[in-house]
């Protein structure tokens, strides 16, 4: 059973399908896998045994007929509690929820739903994916499965720390400054976020939509390629999403030739890091070496211009998202998320207008200049190694916007140039986890599965264990 | 000119916060002052996605 575990949710699958395991037993063993998850890195915002198992039973009734449903057939995941799902009310992380329950599934559980895969719990985020640490100041902090002192990042936190932990192999996040990525670089996985637009939003709790993205963090990357094949894609449902057509990831994750890829490392960047994150990024880039990928030199010229683009675009669309609930329930807000959707309203139209305006100029540069002779890029997604709970508790102080700053650094910006990016964790050696990110040009997903996968060659994924 | 206290105030935001709130603007705002000497004229908020599809990978492009 532990080997089942273990393996890969494609593998599950497989192991379900050839009758090795039923989806009865795995549902049952990711349960109990999930309340021990839950204690120590309170992960779990409700736990869904009776429809788990149900939905189990029925799978297997189903595979029993010669009806399995597709890819993910029987497979329980956990998914972060943002997302409608018929007669439901998501949490949001938040006191402040829907009024009533959906009536409509998001279309990312409708398409996991599809595929034959089960929904075990509704897991841990920051209240209203909004905060990059995995502090909630309404539901309770997550705690780190390495080290329940430090933070597990955010605001993905509980797909990230169940993923760790061994109770499931992959789970859906979003990302709009470094959500996918924080979580998963801090609890040792992997996370894919997507080029902007690549998945539909549509039943997702917004944050930012302009810079909103739905990913997916797991241990192996072959499930991210396996999972983004079916969620990525036009929808009618969420305008934003391109009708660029989605390619075989799985294939171009085994067939691609990662062998003399170019990976641009920018020294001068990565030096305005913590030393220790510094010999991290040189630790992962000698393993990219060793896949075959030749470094070389990239600027990254603008990166400061573009946090504060990114930042004028995502704090007014958070605080007009949220305008309604902030003048009628501010007191129901954490005093963090609070402090933050209060600084939107002191953006100017012209100053959020000028930002959204400069957005396709600014892309187009960096894909001219950092990536002309680059195939992916590699940046920290921390700028120091993992922090405490308690010295990131800055709750609603007025140093909010400086120490957020520092935290989403690495991340934030990307999420302007909507480019796809896929998180490595890095070679622990016995020490605390951490991670570093692959940035692609705009649609080149299956090249980061490509390399990603023979990372893990090397670095084969494993499961979170405390440190003593 | 508009001053911090006058801003947002149908919101109940401690002078505290509302301080920070606006010398953090000034600062990001400045940034896009700069980053608009540089935008044409017809730069349009949908150039954006036109970049993304336009530099797919040629074949995925539709």
């Amino acid at each position: 059973m532990s080997d089942i575990l273990t393996a890969s949710a494609r593998a599950q699958a497989a192991a379900i399908a050839a009758k090795k395991i039923s989806s009865v037993e795995l549902t049952t063993e990711v349960l109990k896998r999930l309340e021990v998850a839950h204690t120590a890195t309170h992960c779990v915002i409700a736990l869904e045994r009776g429809e788990a198992l149900a939905a189990a039973k029925a799978a297997d009734a189903a595979l029993a007929k010669g009806q399995a449903k597709g890819v993910l057939h029987g497979v329980p995941l956990g998914h972060k509690d943002m997302f409608d799902r018929v007669g439901k009310i998501a949490s949001w992380g938040a006191k402040i929820r829907a009024s009533k329950p959906a009536n409509r599934d998001a279309a990312v559980i409708d398409r996991f739903k599809a595929q034959g895969a089960i929904q075990a719990a509704a897991l841990h985020l920051t209240e209203f994916a909004f905060g990059p640490t995995g502090h909630n100041y309404v539901i309770g902090h997550a705690r780190n499965p390495y080290d329940p002192k430090r933070i597990t990042g955010g605001s993905s936190a509980g797909t990230a720390c169940a993923v760790a932990l061994g109770a499931i192999p992959a789970g859906l996040g979003s990302d709009t400054a470094g959500s996918l990525r924080l979580p998963a670089a801090n609890c040792g996985v992997s996370s894919i976020k997507p080029t902007w637009g690549r998945v539909s939003r549509a039943g997702a709790m917004p944050l930012a939509l302009c810079l909103d993205s739905l990913g997916i963090i797991s241990r192996h990357v072959e499930d991210q390629a396996l999972m983004l094949g079916f969620l990525a894609g036009q929808d009618p449902r969420d305008a934003h999403t391109s009708a660029v057509p989605v390619p075989d990831y799985l294939r171009q994750m085994s067939e691609t030739q990662v062998r003399g890829l170019r990976v641009g490392i920018d020294d001068t960047l990565n030096k305005e890091a913590d030393p220790a994150i510094q010999a991290m990024l040189g630790r992962v880039a000698d393993v990219l070496a060793e896949a075959g990928l030749a470094k070389t030199a990239c600027r990254f010229a603008d990166w400061q211009t573009i946090d504060h683009l990114t930042q004028v675009m995502q704090l007014p669309d958070a605080a007009s998202a949220h305008m309604a609930y902030m003048m009628t329930r501010p007191d129901d807000y954490g005093p963090q998320v609070r402090a933050r959707l209060e600084v939107g309203h002191f953006i100017g139209a012209v100053d959020h207008m000028t930002a959204l305006r400069a957005r396709g100029r600014m892309l187009q540069h960096v894909l001219d200049t950092t990536f002309k002779d680059i195939d992916v890029a590699i940046l920290p997604i921390n700028a120091d190694p993992l922090p405490t709970i308690a010295e990131l508790d800055v709750a609603g102080s007025p140093q909010i916007q400086a120490v957020m700053a520092r935290v989403v650094k690495y991340t934030r910006p990307i999420n302007y140039l909507g480019l796809p990016t896929l998180t490595l964790p890095i070679p622990r050696d016995g020490g605390l986890p951490n991670g570093m990110q692959i940035v692609a040009k705009p649609y080149h997903e299956g090249l980061l599965f490509a390399i990603g996968a023979a990372y893990q060659k090397i670095v084969p994924p494993e499961i979170a264990k405390p440190i003593a | 000119m508009t001053t911090s206290t006058e801003l947002a105030s149908y919101l109940d935001i401690p002078d505290e916060r509302r301080k920070a709130a606006a010398a953090h603007i000034t600062i990001v705002s400045a940034t896009v002052r700069k980053a608009a000497l540089d935008l044409p004229l017809d730069a349009d908020v949908d150039d954006f996605r036109r970049v993304l599809v336009d530099n797919a990978p040629r074949a995925v492009k539709s």
